[in-house]
């Protein structure tokens, strides 16, 4: 497999690195692009159509190609991978993200024996946790399932993804490969660190916590955060995107939740994933841009493991930017070093990934690696 | 900074140095640039971090010193009534010797009263027995049925005596031992040998088990329901039907002693066990102490006692016990009913 990976800042670049490419004899058959929500995606989407490329793409709160991280333009891998070898279905959730979730599992399982997934999902409420509960709905097979949340340049307005005929602001898009043939290898991790005690959820629905060791969930908020110097209140996503919720799941894996949105009526606040009553959770925080070189050793021991790649995606949390800053520059070009082969990524408002153990789980705040192989 | 790096290209421009040398000149301060861009992005973090981290603690230190001084609280009511309940058990204590003073008083009287009575009365059956012997048709018709009803009042208070002797002495103390109940059950045939023959009494029964039981205790029940049978038979020769079943549910052994006789009415279950009650208005021999010595028994024994009367007539008693094993019989304890 061939594969291309490229930054632009318009449209017509993209267009004329496309031709190029085709004028050198490179003829890609996928692409997948994220880009800033100041793009024009409908364009995109036409662009792809004319040249009969399959397309997978999402807005993004900041694009990632090869070493650079940027803000407001086009990130496209393009790879020319047999058409047998890999299928897009796109869904729209007209019955929640957790039935539009199982539905494409379930077209995955029909389409190929092994399949892989990269999910895309758009929608700014919606619960990232449902979405992966329904992408493993009715099997306990764990299959490499990796992704992210679309973004729209720290707005959290509209999300979008889409395909070559397809746009839309509240569903999930997939490319399923045959991962007998196209081998998907890829690591979650985020590095942060507990701080404090623990703290259980009193009440909560799907991914919105009402109190918190029974005290209104906004008021226990604002009680660490809001001191009237934050900016916490009613869009704690300002400042809790640095300090998540680490939250300790049935299974004993420990995930991280971010609280995206406060609401002052009924003081409660929204998560990008669901939590459940019961729930106990410490605050986190990440041991300063050190992590970053624990990052890219973590993924120096998945290029040992996994020394070759034709092409990689990258799915890295916007809470990361906000913590680190510029320095994240040094991540992703850290990562990228280890191989040194066309990746594309983007800042996400939630990531989809196997953890070491295996399991596949929906994370805030990680870096979400995905290592593909022609085999 | 970036107003300054723009000064800083004006004045380049008008350095009279090569191109080369003004583009590394450039370079250099781009990247001083861009690494005070990030000391001052890590300097801010660092604040930031560290106001939270303080936050953080200082909200969690502050919960600890709210949970300490509710556990503080807790504590204090926790002594309170915890001084209370010792108060409380000081007098429960205190109650219990009491009561367990006034029962032995109780029993010690009932014991002496009985005993000490015993003895006249003996002397006023002796002396009225002698009266007939020697006066029997010397005296008046009515001298003779006096004294007729005095001698046969003096053996049914005899009789009263000895079984309110007997009741007031149950041993208290719960001695267990395993017993056969085959075996038992031949030595209580062997004890009532005398009215089981002139009464031509059956009695029936199929293997039954080995139990921890305190022996005497259970043979004085089972020979008073026996004798119960016997004493209230109806035309029919007297059948009794001993049975003993396991509970497992509640672990308990259940006997069921059967009789064909004259069936008592299930509405005096609560009079029935009751010292003195005779409850039967037909006339019947019996003081009424039977039942009250097996209900004080059985309870001694942690079980309950009760009948039914039988749809084909007679009455079917009923006891339980406690199944005990070897490694839980417990140690002889003194048990205050």
């Amino acid at each position: 497999m061939k594969a291309q990976s490229l930054f632009v800042k318009q449209i017509s670049s993209l267009e004329n690195h496309l031709l190029d490419f085709l004028k050198n004899g490179f003829k890609p058959t996928l692409g997948i692009v994220f880009c800033s929500p100041k793009q024009n995606f409908k364009e995109i989407t036409h662009l792809f159509d004319s040249y009969s490329i399959d397309l997978l793409g999402c807005t993004t709160a900041g694009e990632i190609a090869d070493e650079i991280l940027a803000e407001g333009g086009i990130s496209c891998l393009l790879m020319d991978i047999s058409k047998d070898l890999y299928k897009i279905y796109f869904e729209r959730n007209t019955e929640g993200v957790f039935l539009g979730a199982k539905k494409l599992r379930l077209l995955a399982d029909s389409t190929f024996d092994n399949p892989a997934m990269i999910v895309c999902s758009a929608g700014v409420l919606n619960d990232g946790e449902q979405i992966v509960a329904g992408l493993k709905y009715g099997t306990e097979k764990e299959i490499p399932i990796f992704g992210g949340l679309a973004g729209d340049d720290s707005m959290i307005l509209n999300t979008y993804i889409f395909s070559r005929k397809d746009i839309s602001n509240d569903g999930i898009a997939t490319i399923v490969f045959d991962n007998d043939k196209i081998e998907l290898k890829g690591l979650a991790t985020s590095g942060w660190e507990p701080l404090g005690g623990f703290n259980t959820v009193t009440k909560a629905k799907d991914n919105v916590i009402y109190s918190i060791n029974d005290e209104p969930a906004l008021d226990f908020f604002n009680r660490f955060f809001g001191d009237g110097e934050q900016e916490g209140a009613d869009n704690p996503s300002l400042i809790s995107a640095q300090y998540p919720f680490q939250v300790v799941k049935d299974n004993q894996n420990e995930v991280l939740r971010m609280p995206i949105k406060g609401d002052l009526t009924d003081k409660s606040l929204r998560l990008v994933g669901s939590i459940k009553e019961g729930d106990k959770f410490r605050f986190s925080i990440s041991p300063s841009v050190n992590v970053i070189n624990k990052t890219i050793k973590e993924f120096e021991v998945l290029k040992n493991l996994n020394p070759e790649a034709d092409a990689l995606l990258l799915f890295s949390c916007i809470g990361r930017y906000s913590a680190f800053g510029p320095f994240l520059e040094d991540e992703v070009k850290g990562i990228y070093d280890h191989w040194k082969k066309p990746m594309v990524g983007f800042l996400t408002y939630g990531e989809i990934g196997n953890l070491r153990n295996g399991i596949c789980e929906f994370h805030n705040e990680t870096c979400s690696l995905v290592v593909i192989k022609e085999r | 900074m970036k107003e300054n790096l723009l000064s800083f290209k004006e004045k380049l421009e008008s350095l009279s140095i090569s191109e080369e040398e003004k583009a590394e000149l450039l370079e250099s301060i781009e990247s001083l640039n861009k690494d005070y861009v990030r000391m001052n992005f890590l300097h801010k973090q660092n604040v930031k971090d560290k106001a939270i981290t303080i936050n953080l603690l200082q909200n969690t230190v502050n919960e600890l010193q709210a949970q300490k001084e509710y556990i503080a609280q807790t504590n204090v009511q926790l002594t309170l009534q915890k001084k209370q309940l010792e108060e409380q058990s000081e007098k429960l204590a205190q109650s219990l010797q009491a009561l367990q003073m006034s029962y032995h008083e109780l029993e010690q009287f009932a014991f002496i009263a009985s005993h000490d009575l015993k003895s006249p009365l003996r002397n006023i059956g002796s002396y009225a027995q002698l009266l007939k012997k020697r006066y029997a048709n010397k005296l008046s018709e009515d001298a003779d049925t006096f004294l007729d009803f005095i001698v046969k009042n003096t053996q049914m208070m005899n009789s009263i005596i000895t079984h309110l002797l007997e009741y007031s002495t149950i041993d208290r103390k719960r001695e267990l031992s395993l017993v056969d109940l085959n075996r038992l059950m031949e030595l209580i045939r062997f004890n009532l040998r005398e009215i089981i023959e002139k009464n031509n009494v059956t009695i029936e029964f199929n293997q039954l088990p080995q139990l921890w039981i305190q022996k005497s205790g259970i043979t004085q029940v089972i020979q008073h329901l026996i004798e119960n049978a016997i004493k209230f038979r109806s035309t029919k020769l007297p059948l009794v039907r001993i049975e003993v079943k396991e509970r497992e549910k509640d672990k308990l052994w259940q006997f069921s002693i059967q009789d064909n006789g004259l069936g008592l009415n299930e509405k005096y279950q609560d009079k029935a066990f009751h010292p003195f009650q005779r409850i039967d208005s037909r006339n019947l021999p019996g003081e009424g102490m039977g039942l009250a010595i097996c209900w004080k028994i059985i309870k001694l024994h942690g079980g309950d006692i009760w009948y039914k009367e039988n749809t084909e007539g007679g009455t079917t008693f009923y006891f339980t016990i406690p199944q005990m094993n070897l490694e839980l019989v417990p140690q002889p304890v003194d048990v205050l009913i």
